[in-house]
């Protein structure tokens, strides 16, 4: 290590000196140096125990870690080391556990240990102890922090607990609405919205069981604390653990092959038939025994499939069932450690899906290797390292070399089938056994990016309390990351199972899709209603207008009508006073000089009657003649019938006659009048 | 497992009967909003159609109204009678005009026609038949009718000369009253 790069170091110390519990950023700004240097100068002092981290919260789906420095006196001081091994611990102390307790730390009987970095820490262990003394400053944002509560049964801790074990009062850590945002934007990405099995995981438990036959439960999606739960074989988990609709069970030391087949087979059942028969007599295991997963891909020829298929005999996953038997919930998932990985990987996001990623699983006894590319697995091994617990020095010495030899051999049979053309684009580790020199050791060996991709969080209290815990907890986080967004259960053992289980959420989709259309059609049917009503409305109104106004011209019309017959009757009377004047008139006519030589014989006068309602002109006829006045008599008719045109009252005015008779001239005049 | 299966198998026949009553429930709003919306319009235009006819009925209306009814008005003091007492009425009216009637014949009885605001308005003819008698005695008839301020009138009217008689006539006419009549 060069000048240069101890006084920076040396500048992060002084500044944690000074700001006991500062992020990384603040640190960044105060040595001047980008936020992702810092990082490698960062984790090499956590490394070498100078710094630690205090506290821990998520923003916006992002973890910030708050670091501290570790005082050398801390762990040195006898006086503190005294206080903190003191199985009898401190007065106050004892006195503020008990405060403390809740309900349900009563139910366990203090077998449990419920165990976070909050103020009421237990005091057996130094360090938390020295930091309750020395930084009481930075527990005040307790609240944001993430809370891993551990809960163990086992019976070494739950001794010692009973004097040593402070529960702290369970503090409500939300999680803020952007981090849920940001959970549920993610899912889009990762095209998972419309899977119910999505969702599903927040009403899921995994169980995970230990090398050491040690079962781990906790519930995913923890919308508080994380509850991490440890037992032994034989001990029950709380209830609160098992009120769960789907069950995750994960077996660390699960053994199973991989096999990558290429058919041109198309059809599901004949694929699965074949597969089956394809494995019984490849592996000379018997048909009851055999249990098997498979997920189908395309191959790179033309109508060809790869069945890409974990299998295994029905007794290696006994362990599992038994250990999952006391819970209640039918729907059970079991699934290999290659199988989470997959999930993990396609987690990793569409840009990342392309590449080829070996993740090594770190196990206490054996290791996992497993080539991911996408949600596919390329290969998949399972190396055991030791029967029994070893140091993890000889850990390390023992297994990397089997490790770079199955690289090795695995790269080999990959380059062969033309599935990988040179080293990974990346190699993950995890497991208990994933330690920062197993990381270093294989991005000098292989010169690609290497992460630890277990969970760290600031859980230095848990590790020193539960040792049965071991590097477990970062495991399960892990887990609980890789389960974040379930879906099409992939690699679940057994194949009927799978199947079942996505006819399941086949029914879920079509439900939520269905359920979604119920409320639209609702909601539709609610607005369209309201229109119904409103036409209804309007329709009346129109129709009562119309009718009204129908009835408005019905009675105008009957007005009109009797108004007219009332004038018609009017004009009548009028017409019959007319009547009895011309009747008058028609005498003064008679005697007027039109018809002085005109010799009257008769006269007949008509009108009509009074219900015939018209002018009541008079008709008359008269009959007679012109005497002595031949031949100018009949000039004489002439002179009348011209006399009668011309005067205004008189109509119709004809004047016949017929010839002589003797000196007489016989005429009739009819005219009206 | 299974249980669970059908569970959501029944759950997804339920919300399909549900989605569909709810699609059929859709379409009955939507179709009846639309025979709805058809029918208001048609209802508009008829009204529209009708209002115009109405504007037009009562220009008519006013129109009609604007004749004032006097003869209707003076009718409302003049009642018929049945004949016999009309042949009474008459009879002595001419009487005091000297001229005698004779003995009336009835051409119709008293008829009820039509009905006005007034009442209903009914007539009568009775027949009379004058032989033998002076131009005089013709005008006193018709003057006597044409003074009269009642609905009356000659209907029909035959006059001719009584042959050597030296200006004689023989008169026979049908006397025509009107006028409101009585239940």
């Amino acid at each position: 290590m060069n000048v240069k790069k101890e006084s920076l170091r040396g500048k992060i110390l002084e500044y944690l000196s000074s700001n006991p519990s500062a992020e990384v950023k603040d640190i960044a700004s105060y040595v001047k140096i980008s936020k992702q240097a810092l990082y490698y100068h960062i984790k090499l002092l956590v490394k070498q125990k100078k710094i630690k981290i205090v506290n821990s919260h998520f923003i916006n789906g992002i973890e910030k870690k708050f670091y501290s420095l570790i005082k050398s006196q801390d762990s040195k001081d006898p006086n503190t080391q005294t206080v903190s091994s003191n199985d009898g611990a401190s007065i106050n102390n004892e006195k503020k556990s008990t405060s403390s307790h809740t309900n349900d730390d009563i139910i366990y009987k203090n077998n449990q240990l419920s165990l976070d970095n909050s103020v009421n820490s237990s005091n057996n262990d130094p360090d938390t102890n020295t930091k309750h003394i020395n930084h009481p400053i930075p527990y005040k944002s307790n609240k944001s922090l993430l809370k891993p509560n551990i809960h163990t049964n086992d019976i070494s801790s739950s001794k010692s607990a009973i004097t040593k074990q402070i529960q702290h009062e369970p503090k409500e850590v939300k999680i803020s609405f952007l981090d849920r945002l940001y959970t549920i934007l993610n899912n889009i990405k990762d095209l998972g919205l419309f899977n119910l099995d999505t969702y599903d995981t927040y009403n899921s438990a995994t169980l995970f069981i230990t090398s050491s036959n040690k079962k781990i439960a906790f519930n995913n999606r923890q919308r508080s604390d994380f509850n991490v739960f440890i037992a032994n074989e034989n001990e029950a988990i709380p209830n609160n653990i098992k009120r769960n609709a789907r069950l995750i069970v994960v077996e660390e030391n699960f053994v199973d092959n991989h096999e990558r087949i290429i058919v041109p087979i198309k059809k599901e059942k004949d694929q699965e038939a074949f597969l089956k028969r394809y494995i019984l007599k490849k592996y000379n295991i018997k048909e009851n025994e055999l249990l098997y997963t498979y997920e189908k891909f395309k191959a790179k020829e033309k109508d060809m499939y790869e069945l890409n298929t974990l299998f295994t005999r029905s007794k290696y996953l006994g362990s599992s069932i038994e250990a999952s038997k006391e819970y209640k919930t039918k729907n059970r998932l079991y699934i290999s450690l290659a199988g989470i990985f997959t999930y993990y990987n396609f987690q990793l996001g569409r840009g990342k899906r392309k590449a080829i990623n070996l993740y090594l699983y770190l196990g206490e006894k054996g290791c996992e290797l497993t080539w991911i590319k996408g949600k596919r697995i390329l290969y998949n091994r399972t190396i055991l390292i030791t029967n029994q617990a070893i140091t993890d020095t000889s850990y390390l010495s023992e297994a990397i070399p089997s490790i770079v030899r199955t690289i090795k051999v695995s790269l080999e049979t990959l380059k062969k089938d033309k599935l990988v053309e040179k080293e990974p684009d990346n190699i993950y580790v995890a497991g208990p056994n994933s330690t920062k020199s197993v990381e270093d050791y294989f991005h000098e060996n292989y010169q690609v990016k290497v992460k630890n991709i277990n969970v760290k969080i600031d859980k230095e209290f848990n590790q020193s309390k539960l040792k049965d815990l071991n590097n477990y907890y970062d495991t399960t986080k892990i887990l609980e990351k890789s389960l974040k967004t379930w879906g099409r259960f992939r690699y679940v053992y057994d194949q009927k199972n799978k199947l079942n289980l996505r006819k399941t959420g086949l029914f879920n989709v079509l439900n939520l899709f269905m359920g979604i259309t119920a409320a639209i059609l609702i909601l539709l049917n609610i607005q369209l209603y309201e229109q119904k009503v409103v036409q209804d409305y309007e329709q009346m109104t129109v129709k009562l207008s119309a009718e009204m106004r129908l009835k408005l011209i019905s009675n105008t019309e009957g007005n009109i009508n009797n108004r007219y017959k009332l004038n018609r009757i009017d004009n009548t009377l009028g017409n019959i006073k007319a009547a009895k004047h011309n009747s008058i008139e028609l005498i003064k006519l008679l005697n007027s000089p039109i018809f002085k030589k005109v010799d009257f014989n008769s006269m007949e006068i008509n009108a009509t009657d009074p219900n015939v309602y018209d002018n009541k002109n008079l008709e008359v006829k008269i009959i007679g003649g012109v005497i002595n006045r031949r031949p100018e008599a009949i000039l004489e008719v002439t002179n009348i019938q011209q006399s009668l045109k011309k005067i205004e009252y008189v109509g119709n005015s004809v004047v016949e006659y017929s010839s002589y008779q003797g000196n007489t001239l016989p005429i009739t005049i009819i005219f009206t009048i | 497992m299974i249980n669970k299966k059908n569970t959501k198998a029944l759950v997804m026949i339920i919300l399909i009967v549900f989605n569909v009553s709810m699609v059929v429930f859709t379409l009955y709003n939507l179709l009846s909003i639309n025979s709805g919306k058809k029918s208001t319009l048609l209802y508009k235009t008829a009204d529209a159609k009708n209002k115009n006819y109405y504007s037009q009925l009562s220009k008519i209306l006013d129109s009609l109204n604007k004749n004032e009814l006097e003869n209707l008005e003076t009718l409302s003091d003049y009642y018929v009678y049945d004949s016999s007492i009309e042949a009474i009425s008459n009879r002595e009216l001419f009487k005091k005009k000297g001229v005698t009637l004779p003995q009336y014949t009835i051409s119709k009885e008293l008829t009820k026609f039509t009905e006005a605001s007034v009442g209903k308005i009914g007539f009568l003819q009775l027949g009379y038949a004058l032989n033998n008698r002076t131009f005089s005695d013709m005008m006193i008839v018709l003057q006597t009718i044409n003074k009269n301020k009642r609905f009356d009138y000659i209907n029909q009217l035959n006059v001719s000369k009584v042959k050597g008689s030296n200006g004689r006539l023989n008169m026979s006419f049908t006397y025509t009253n009107l006028g409101l009549v009585l239940d």
